[in-house]
This record gives structure tokens, C-alpha cells and sequence, in this order.
């Protein structure tokens, strides 16, 4: 079964093959960084209790960052 | 469009932003996978082995595109932070943030692939030539634009030192760029121009190009999931976050 599945494989080399799993890993695990990196934020954005007396600039969610002088 | 002004500003509200990138996301990835798959069948499959390098120069179609977008990825946080800068858009901001690791990536997988490109080809992993030290030097500054933001704690002056920083980091992009020109290098010249014909075979240069276009896509998916995520940290005490995740 291995070698039916090894003959299918083109012998191209360490190398490349590295190059390419090297990408497809990196890939993987932006993508499980940053979904989970997403799943964290929403759990803990739910978890806080909404503040009461908020801003303007908070209520608005302006385009531009406003700093205090 | 009497309003127009105001409406680019609009869109460039976290709350718009966060909509639209959540919209494109499915659309992206499908986009990306087709790409990939693609790309690499005919990188991997279609395309003929190269009659001097033999099956070696398949690694193009992992190091061209990773080298082509840790330098584009660095000119779009270059803008982003001008534009912060001079405008203070919050999510020029968050655009610039977002890209730091994907560029960081890319830069160290053209390292990487070029180095064990480089073994069969030159006989070594590295040199210090122009283009292998300036891209090194790349990857550097991303991590010096990385750190200084994980460094700085207040907001305001996070945003504005990483964004000067970033201005003057864009300087080595263009050396990294014309130093194949500018100095006798080991590194060979440019494969695709936007001026000349392509030095490539069109059976070789199509898989590239979709390799090329899956990488961009996968940035593109990367910095909406991100952005999102970076929004939520942002404007968790908004009113409309709450009312999004409650939804």
C-alpha cells in the first residue's frame, strides 16, 4: 500500500518537496493562528460587561483615531 | 455624490470594515484554494522539468511568489502608515498590524526556499550577495516593526513611532529590488517584467502566475480575518460589537 503510494510521488528531490510542504505548513498555521486568535477575541469581547456611560466616539466607531492632546 | 468625501470615510470605519472583510472572507478562500491547487498541480504536474536545473527549479513556484509579496506586502504597510500619519485612519492602522507576520512569513519562506535552491544550484545555501543580504535585511525590519509594536503599550504612540519606523524601513525594498541591477550578483535577474517579454517558457510561466495569485489571495483572506480579529480587541467597548456578536 506505502509503495503504491510512494510510486505516485515524483521523485523530485528532497529539496523540493521540502520547499513545498514548508509552504503548506506556514499556510496551516497562519490560518489556525488567526482563527484562533478570532475565537479567543469573540470570548472574551462576550465575557466583559457592557459599560454603561460611553463615549461618543465609542457609540460612533469613528474612521479616525482620536488621541487626547 | 455631493457627499463623497464623507463616504470614503465611512468605509473606512471599523464597523464598515468589519462587514466587508466578513463578506469577502468566503469568496476569498474559495478563490484561494482554487488558485492553489491549480497552481500547484501545474507547478508540480504540467510543467516540464528545466533542461539546466533538471526538477529543481520547481522551487520557483514557492520562492518567486514568496519574494514578490514580502516586498509588495511592505510597500502596502508603508502606504498604510503614511496614510495614518497624515489622515490618522484607524484602520490604515490595522492594515499595517495585520500584515506584519504574513510579511514576516514570506520574507523568511523566500530565505528558506532560495537557500535549498541555492544548494543544488551554486553548490551552497548562502552567500552574502546583494539580494540574499538586502532581503535578510527585510525580514529584519520586520521583526523591528513587529517588536516595536508589541513594545509600545500606548496607542497612540504605538501607531505613530511604528509608522515612522515602517517609512523608514521602506528603503531597503527598492535596494532589495534593483540590486541584481546595481551590483554583480550570484542571484539572477528578474524572470517576469512588466516591461519585457518573460524569460520563462508560457508552460512554466502559467502555474507561476497562479502560484503568484493564490499567494496574494492568501494574504488578502489573512489580513480580513485579522483585521477583524484586531478590530474586536479595538472597539470592544462600541455599542455596535456588542450588538454584532450578540446577533
Amino acid at each position: 500500500m506505502i509503495e503504491n503510494t510512494m510510486t505516485l510521488i515524483p521523485d523530485y528531490g528532497l529539496y523540493v518537496w521540502l520547499c513545498f510542504l514548508t509552504t503548506l505548513g506556514l499556510f496551516v498555521a497562519h490560518m489556525l493562528q488567526a482563527f484562533l486568535e478570532k475565537r479567543n477575541m469573540v470570548q472574551r469581547v462576550k465575557q466583559k460587561p457592557i459599560l454603561s456611560g460611553r463615549t461618543s466616539r465609542n457609540q460612533q466607531s469613528s474612521a479616525c483615531e482620536q488621541f487626547s492632546e | 455624490m455631493k457627499n463623497w468625501p464623507k463616504q470614503i470615510v465611512a468605509w473606512g470605519t471599523p464597523k464598515y470594515f468589519y462587514t466587508f472583510a466578513g463578506r469577502l472572507l468566503f469568496p476569498l478562500s474559495l478563490l484561494f484554494l482554487l488558485s492553489l491547487s491549480v497552481g500547484l498541480y501545474g507547478g508540480l504536474f504540467i510543467a516540464p522539468s528545466d533542461y539546466q536545473q533538471g526538477e529543481a527549479f520547481r522551487i520557483i513556484y514557492v520562492h518567486v511568489p514568496a519574494a514578490f509579496l514580502s516586498l509588495l506586502i511592505y510597500t502596502i504597510i508603508f502606504f498604510c502608515s503614511v496614510v495614518f500619519l497624515i489622515w490618522r485612519l484607524k484602520l490604515a492602522d490595522i492594515i499595517a498590524q495585520s500584515s506584519a507576520a504574513l510579511g514576516a512569513s514570506f520574507t523568511f519562506l523566500a530565505l528558506f526556499t532560495g537557500a535549498l535552491w541555492g544548494k543544488p544550484m551554486w553548490g551552497t545555501f548562502w552567500v552574502w550577495d546583494a539580494r540574499l543580504t538586502s532581503e535578510l535585511i527585510l525580514l529584519f525590519i520586520y521583526f523591528g516593526y513587529m517588536g516595536l509594536r508589541a513594545a509600545i503599550p500606548n496607542a497612540e504612540t504605538r501607531g505613530k513611532t511604528s509608522a515612522l519606523f515602517a517609512i523608514v524601513g521602506m528603503v531597503d525594498v527598492p535596494i532589495v529590488h534593483f540590486s541584481v541591477y546595481w551590483w554583480q550578483t550570484l542571484h539572477q535577474g528578474a524572470t517576469i517584467s512588466k516591461l519585457a517579454r518573460p524569460s520563462i517558457a508560457n508552460e512554466m510561466l502559467m502555474p507561476l502566475l497562479l502560484m503568484i495569485t493564490a499567494f496574494f489571495i492568501f494574504y488578502m483572506l489573512m489580513v480580513c480575518y485579522r483585521s477583524r480579529t484586531e478590530i474586536l480587541q479595538r472597539e470592544h467597548k462600541a455599542q455596535w460589537v456588542g450588538r454584532m456578536l450578540t446577533t
